[in-house]
This record gives structure tokens, sequence and C-alpha cells, in this order.
């Protein structure tokens, strides 16, 4: 059974619709590549996918993990294991980050019915997961996000999903704006957490990404819909030959 | 004992309470205190309750006073039952002052001859007594007369409580002013008077508490006058986390002179109906007034912050932030006012005022008023009033935080920004404990 299989998806924001039929299966242990120009619908995919409410599905059939996902409220979405690594990760001043992430994992347990971590083996668990992605103590007690370089919010959303360990990880746009160091740290972090029992979405606008974190498939966005699905060769041609390429060709594809 | 219930509307009250008081008074009815209270009498009972159509009070509805049944003996209260050690915030390490209905209890409070430079003075049946050398200090800031709760306190006060800190002197240990209204047999009003001092380069944090005991309602019309000489350094947070039954009026002016360094906060965690007055008189340079206000009301409740920061003179700073959340029927006001006077050049005044309305039933009311005569000055004010922030609240969900949760963590976290202005570590915890739990209500 297909962790994530989405069927003839259709969404729409405010009236205009984005996705016109989107169609993908991703099985676990996968890692797929899901690459596009601007405003093909790669973050609206992902908002659709987390739930977020600004969007509306009018047609098709998402299954996460044998359940209806469009039937959750995105709370029991991630309850179930799926992550979201934001594009723009949201600053809350006032909230540590440990705070919010304790918070965060010890609702997860709560729905799965675990007794929640105590504060020990939540430092500890804490601590484990911040090497990976190479962040200091400190950053823990800072607000979430709150002041935080671009790189430090991306390796903040890394860090999160190593403390949640989702079963699917969708990551919109993570690499965008990443200098080469950061970008490094932050795809060594997935790569380390990749496992059979996992996969990830992978949402990025260059190639560059693809070297670091290698995918099993590539998919080409355009106009709300996957035109292309190749091996990780085509982001290779994407980026040589741009996006028109595969526009020009869709008629053939 | 006596036992009247009276029911006249609350004006007609006040006059029965201020005649009676009067005569007792025989041959001190001429002196000058009792002089000032028949004043202040006069005053209110010309204009009476103020409306909604008075400017200061327009959304401050005070029909419930002519609603309540006051009682007329408020003297003989049973303290057998009080447990100190059930009120919330007795915890705190400090000195305890107790004011049971307006009136000092020596019993209950801490002895103070232990604490250098430290004067706890309080006089009884002060029209007839007197106020001995704070005669000098007493009813004399002039915005007292214009206030009408200030004037029925100023008519019915016979207590006054004075702390006195020593010119030189800094209080480490933290001092507690523990207000108790009881009432056995009908509503209460109460009308305690306190007057602090803080000498030249003193410096001292004072906590106040309300707590309202028994079935019945109270009012309680407190009046607080500060004196902050030059270089004097006062913390003053006052701790509104009261029962549901009651009713607080504050009015509370500082009067600061040079170099002198007020913090105040407003701590308005529970109680049906709160309005407070601040207000600070900068009269000299390099004055320092900060003005700290959270509010979480609910139900029926009411919360109304009323400040006045008045710059007189040069090179003085004056930071207003006050938080609120208001859910259910909760009702919220803030007024905030700057004045900027002519002589008070190269004045910086700030005000910001945040609120979150969590239902389409609960009421906001924010305005800020500024009056600048000076040309050289920077002041900025600034008043939002919104829901919660649906992007952070998808952020919370989309790592499984469940709705109600990923709400509170962010009110929270709201309102703990002004809470940890608090310069007293427990004092915070304990507030936080409250807060919490008073989220777990929304």
């Amino acid at each position: 059974m297909a962790l994530l299989s989405i069927e003839n998806l259709k969404a729409n924001i405010n009236g205009t619709e984005i996705l016109h039929g989107l169609n993908l299966t991703v099985n676990a242990g996968e890692v797929h590549a899901i690459m596009g120009p601007n405003g093909s619908g790669k973050s609206t995919l992902a908002s659709v996918l987390a739930g977020k409410e600004d969007y509306e599905v009018t047609e098709g059939k998402v299954e996460f993990d044998g359940k209806d996902l469009l039937d959750m409220s995105p709370e029991d979405r991630a309850r179930e294991g799926l992550f979201l690594a934001f594009q723009y990760p949201v600053e809350i001043p006032g909230v540590s980050n440990a705070n919010f992430i304790k918070t965060s994992v010890n609702e997860i347990r709560k729905y799965r019915g675990i007794e929640p971590l105590d504060a020990m083996d939540f430092l500890q668990l804490m601590r484990e997961k911040a090497k990976l992605v190479e962040i200091e103590q400190s950053f823990l007690s800072r607000s979430v996000n709150e002041g935080f370089s671009g790189g430090e919010k991306k390796r903040n959303e890394i860090f999160q999903m190593a403390m949640l360990e989702p079963k699917l990880a969708i990551l919109d746009e993570t690499d965008s704006g990443l200098d080469i160091d950061a970008l490094r740290i932050v795809s060594g972090g997935v790569n380390k957490l990749r496992n059979p029992n996992n996969a990830f979405v992978v949402i990025t606008h260059y190639q560059r990404l693809l070297n670091y974190i290698v995918p099993d498939f590539v998919h080409v966005l355009v106009d709300g819909k996957i035109v292309k699905t190749g091996g990780k060769e085509l982001a290779l041609k994407l980026e040589e030959q741009g996006y028109d390429w595969v526009k020009d060709h869709i008629d053939e594809l | 004992m006596e036992n009247t219930t009276i029911k006249y509307d609350f004006k007609e009250y006040v006059k029965s309470q201020f005649e009676k008081l009067q005569s007792t008074l025989n041959g001190s009815v001429g002196s000058e205190l009792n002089l000032l209270r028949k004043n202040a009498f006069d005053k209110f009972f010309l204009s009476g309750l103020p409306t909604l159509k008075s400017e200061n009070w327009k959304y401050t509805n005070l029909a419930f006073l002519n609603k309540l049944s006051f009682t007329d003996s408020y003297s003989n209260v049973d303290l057998s039952k009080l447990e100190t050690s059930k009120l919330f915030y007795n915890s705190l390490k400090s000195h305890k002052i107790y004011l049971i209905n307006g009136k000092l209890d020596e019993n209950l409070s801490s002895n103070f001859n232990s604490v250098n430079g430290l004067k706890i003075e309080y006089f009884e049946n002060i029209s007839i007594n007197g106020v001995g050398d704070y005669a000098n200090y007493y009813g004399k800031l002039t915005s007292m007369s214009e206030h009408p709760f200030a004037n029925i306190n100023t008519a019915l006060a016979d207590n006054l409580l004075v702390v006195n800190i020593s010119p030189g002197v800094i209080i480490e240990d933290i001092l507690q002013i523990i207000n108790i209204n009881i009432s056995n047999e009908g509503a209460l009003l109460t009308n305690p008077r306190i007057l602090v001092i803080s000498g030249k380069s003193s410096s001292a944090k004072i906590v106040e508490n309300n707590y309202t005991l028994g079935d019945f309602p109270v009012v309680r019309n407190l009046v607080k006058e500060f004196y902050l000489e030059e270089n004097a350094h006062l913390n003053y947070y006052k701790i509104q986390d009261d029962s549901n039954n009651s009713h607080l009026f504050d009015f509370t002016h500082a009067e600061q002179k040079r170099d002198s360094h007020l913090d105040e906060a407003a701590i308005s965690i529970n109680g049906k109906f709160v309005r407070n007055d601040l207000r600070s008189t900068l009269d000299g340079e390099n004055i320092e007034s900060h003005y700290y206000g959270i509010f979480i009301v609910g139900a029926n409740d009411f919360v109304d912050n009323h400040t006045f920061v008045d710059h007189a003179k040069p090179n003085s700073y004056s930071n207003e932030n006050y938080r609120g959340v208001a859910f259910d029927k909760g009702t919220g006001v803030f007024n905030g006012k700057i004045m900027v006077r002519r002589d008070a050049q190269k004045t910086n005044a700030y005000q910001s005022n945040k609120n979150v309305l969590l239902s389409d039933s609960a009421t906001i009311n924010t305005k800020p008023e500024l009056e600048i005569y000076a040309d050289d000055v920077k002041c900025s004010h600034g008043a939002t009033s919104g829901s919660i922030d649906k992007t952070s609240m998808f952020y919370l969900r989309q790592r499984g935080i469940e709705k109600k949760v990923a709400e509170r963590l962010l009110l929270f976290a709201f309102v703990n920004e002004v809470v940890n202005e608090i310069k007293i570590e427990q004092l915070r915890e304990l507030i936080d404990l409250r807060i919490e739990e008073k989220l777990l209500n929304i």
C-alpha cells in the first residue's frame, strides 16, 4: 500500500483553481522531488496536504497511510505522521523553541496513546537531534524563529522534523536562499533521517538541492498538474533546458 | 449588632455614609481634613455618578452600583475563618500588610520594626485624629478632586495607610499590601487609602493583592497617592485577581520629582469589574514612568485602564505597554492620554495597546489621546485589536498541537511579554500559573 496516494486533486484559493487534477503516489522509503516554475502550484500542493484552511479542495482523493487525509484537521494530519517544513517558517514571539517542541512532541504522543516525555528524556532527545542539524543549546531557549536568519529558520524546521520523526515529510523550498554551508547541513540532516519506513517529498526550484538529497523520482509540475516524471537525471535536464522545454514538449509526453 | 440592608441608589448610599460619619465628629467637624472631606463629598454629590455620556466613562457602565444592596455594618467581620495560607499570592516571599475592609490588621501583618528605613504608619479616624506630618501629602494632588470615585474615597475614607521609605534606603525585601474585603451580610463598599512616599534616592518594590471573600459583592474604591522624591525608584505591581463578585475602582496618582523612576503594573486576571485610573505627573527632568498592564477578561466581566501621563518638564521618558485578551462577553477598555506641556521639550513618550478578541460578543475599546504642546518631542502610540494570527495557528497545528492548546500557547506568549517586565521572578511565576489556569476557560 502506498504511503501517500493523490488522485485527481483539484484545489482553489479564493475561487481561483490552482491544482487542476493532480496525481501522485509515494511509497515508504522513497524520495520524490517536485520541480516546477513559479506559480505552478508547488506550494499550494504542500499547503493542501497539510490542511491549510485558505484552500478549498473541490475534487479528488488523498489517502495517507490508508486514511482519508482531507477529512482530518491539520493537527491530526501531523499526528498521523505528516510533516511540512515551511517555506516561510513562522516567528512566534514569547514561545521558546524548547517549549514549542515539547508541546508538539507530547501532543503527538498523547494522540498515539504514549506517555508524555519527562523533562530529562526530552532534554536528552533534544540534545541528540540538535546535533544533527548543528544547532546550539542557546537556540532552543530562544523564541520560535524570532530574529533567526534564513538559514537558522530552515535548520529549525529540519530539527523539528528530526524530533517528530514523521512518516512523510514535505519540504517546501527548504533550500531556497540557503548558502552552501546551510544547504549541506539541512540536506545532511534529511539524509540521516531517511529510512525504509519514511518518505520525503522535496519541493524545489533548483536542481542544486538534488545533488545533496538524491531523489528516486523527479516530477515536473506545470499549471497545477504533474506533466512529467522521471529519475534524478530529469532534474539535470530541466536545469539545462529550463521549464520551457517541458512546456514545449507537454503534448509529446 | 446592626443589620440593615439599604436599598437606595448609590449616590444616596454614599450620602448616608457620609452623614453617618459626620454625625460622629462633634468638635472635629471643622478640621482641615474634614473640610477636604466635605469638599470631596459636595463635588461628588453635585455631579453624581458619571454616565456613559461623560467622555472618561463612555465605555464604563456603572448601572450595577445602583443594583447592589449595600450593608451598613461592615466593621464587625468574623476573621476566624480567614486562612491566609489559602490566599494564592501569599506564598510570595514578602513582608505583608493586611488591610481588612480598609483597616490595618496588626495581628496578621508583619512586624516592620526590623526593616531599616521603612516606616509603615497607620492612622485611624482621621477626621478626628488627623494624619500627622502627612497632611502635606494627603489629598494634595489636584487630580483627586476631579475624579468621582477619588472624591467618594476622600469623603468616606477614615483610615490611612502610609508606606514611607526613608531617603537613601534600598529595601531589598518585597512589601506586599493585601487588601481583603469580607462582607457577611450584603454588598459592601470600602474605601482603602494608601500613601506611598519614596524618599530621595530610595528604592522599593511593592506588590498589591486584592481578595474579596464571602458570598456578597464588594465594591473596593481604592485610592493611592505616590510621591517619588528626587532619584527615587518605586516598583508597584497591583494584582487584580479577585473573586467573581469583586468590583474594583483603583485611582492612583504618582507625583514624580527629577531623576525618579516608577514602574507600575496592573495585572487583571479575574474579577467582575475593574476600573483603573493611573496617572503620573512628571514634574522634573530625567524622569522615567513605565506603565504595564495585562487583562484577560471573559464571562460578562469588565476591565478598564485609563492612564494619563503628564510631562511637565523637559527630558523625561514614559512608556506604556498594555495587552488584553477578551473572550465570551468580556469587555476591555484602554484609554491612554499623554500630555506634553510647552516646557517639556525632548520628551520621549511611548504607548502601545494590543488586544486579542476571541469571540464576536467580546468587546475592546481602545483610544490613545495625545496632547502635545512642545515642538521637540518623540511620541508614538499604537493600538491593535484582532483575532489570533492565523499563520501562527496553522504552524502550531501542523506540529500536531490541538487547536485549543495552540490558542492558549499563543495567548500566553502574547500576555507574557508584558508579565516579563515585572522584576520579581517569584511573582512572575505565580502570575503565569494563574494565567495558564484562566486561559483553560477560554
